[in-house]
């Protein structure tokens, strides 16, 4: 499957997770930047699975603590899923 | 300056412990006719998911004989044993819990009665999970102005006693409801109890400071079968238990550090100079975000029951401090900050040197 775009990530982060699209760039963190803590991303991470029916382990979820880690791990996961 | 003295603490924790599998099984049967099974399924996912992110396994629970009204006086007994006094010694019960069961009488009363007084000043007061630490203050203008000479605090928390207003919790319309009502899903129960006194030779409190704003009122409820709301910001809000996790935690992470570092500083307090913190425990992801945001080594918030026995909300603290105590992690001399935040919103400290 093909990797998802930055600027479709941007926006699929601006509509779960209530941020500004362009508040959002690639270095911005979580918490420090939006305050959003990590059970947050966590949720947000369990519909991403479901919507690209992939399977992100916890290890990587507390990984994802900026967004260019998040972006980076889910689509390597895209990637290596199995169609 | 307060310039109080704990002349000890007691706690009571159940031995009832109920896993993540086994409060899904009543998600799941509280949902079980609202959604069809791929629903279902990622429904339990995912809470099993966040419940292992947080890493919590069990809660703690009220099982035989147990309940609301004998952690509370098991407690209490705790307490006033390890105070080497008499239950006759004690003038005032003031107690604070969020499922506190009863409207009437107060349950301070039934403390007393449980405990073998019969006459005093027993109340409740209801700062949610602030409780606790708001009951010092109150404490202390009945102790500074030499009207009693101990004082029990108590808190007992059984969430799971209280009724139709949790167990409504768990039925949800929309999967995304679950978001709200999550928190319900790692409420545990305890009971602890602190005696305070005019006179001591450790656990001086030396201030207790709060801060409030009422704009967040409607963020994190927790209310009566069809109780009647005034307008909110929240386009639905369900009954029972009910919070929007995401604004509740940006806010605690945003603005209990700020708290924190102004009113440590307004009252002469080195914040390196804190030996240990004991804070209300909403989840690691929250408790360590504040500490993290304050440059406070993890390593001096020791004592942590979230992942054992789930939330204990107004009992989080004396818990804590008892296990602390226990533990010999708090010693003479040791600087010790307890740190509240509680819905409506509500943040608070008091430092103890102990």
């Amino acid at each position: 499957m093909e990797k998802i775009n930055f600027n479709i990530f941007k926006q699929i982060l601006a509509e779960n997770l209530g941020i500004t699209l362009n508040e959002i760039n690639r270095s911005s963190s979580f918490r420090d930047d939006f305050r959003i803590d990590s059970l947050s991303v966590v949720n947000f991470l369990l519909k991403i699975e479901k919507k690209f029916k992939i399977k992100i382990d916890t290890e990587n979820m507390m990984k994802m603590d900026n967004i260019n880690n998040a972006y980076t791990i889910i689509n390597k996961l895209i990637q290596e899923r199995k169609t | 300056m307060l310039d109080i003295y704990i002349k000890s603490i007691g706690y009571y924790i159940p031995s009832g412990k109920m896993s993540n599998d086994e409060i899904l099984k009543q998600v799941e049967n509280a949902n079980r006719d609202r959604f069809n099974r791929d629903d279902l399924d990622f429904l339990i996912y995912s809470c099993k998911r966040k419940f292992e992110f947080l890493g919590i396994k069990e809660r703690s629970y009220c099982i035989e004989n147990d309940n609301a009204v004998s952690m509370a006086e098991k407690a209490s007994l705790n307490a006033i044993e390890r105070a080497h006094i008499k239950p006759e010694e004690i003038e005032c019960i003031i107690f604070s819990g969020v499922n506190n069961p009863f409207r009437e009488p107060s349950f301070a009363m039934i403390i007393a009665n449980q405990i073998g007084l019969n006459n005093g000043d027993f109340f409740d007061i209801n700062d949610t999970c602030n409780g606790f630490l708001k009951s010092i203050e109150i404490a202390y203008f009945y102790l500074k102005d030499q009207r009693y000479k101990n004082i029990l605090l108590i808190t007992s928390e059984n969430p799971y006693e209280v009724g139709r207003s949790f167990g409504e919790t768990f039925g949800i319309e929309r999967l995304e409801d679950m978001d709200n009502k999550f928190s319900a899903l790692y409420a545990g129960s305890a009971a602890g109890a602190i005696i305070l006194s005019n006179e001591g030779n450790n656990g001086k409190i030396t201030h207790y400071v709060e801060q409030r704003q009422t704009r967040d009122w409607d963020s994190s409820l927790y209310t009566a079968p069809n109780t009647g709301l005034p307008k909110t910001k929240y386009k639905k809000i369900l009954n029972g238990v009910w919070a929007d996790p995401r604004r509740i935690s940006s806010l605690i992470i945003e603005e209990m550090p700020v708290f924190i570092k102004n009113e440590l500083k307004k009252n002469g307090i080195q914040i390196d100079n804190i030996d240990l913190f004991f804070t209300h425990q909403l989840g690691d992801n929250v408790t360590f975000a504040t500490l993290d945001k304050l440059n406070i080594d993890r390593q001096k918030a020791p004592i942590n029951t979230f992942k054992e026995y789930g939330n204990l909300a107004a009992a989080n603290i004396p818990v804590n401090m008892a296990k602390a105590l226990e533990a010999g992690i708090i010693q003479d001399g040791s600087s010790i900050l307890l740190m509240s935040s509680a819905c409506g919103l509500t943040y608070s400290i008091a430092h103890v040197l102990w």
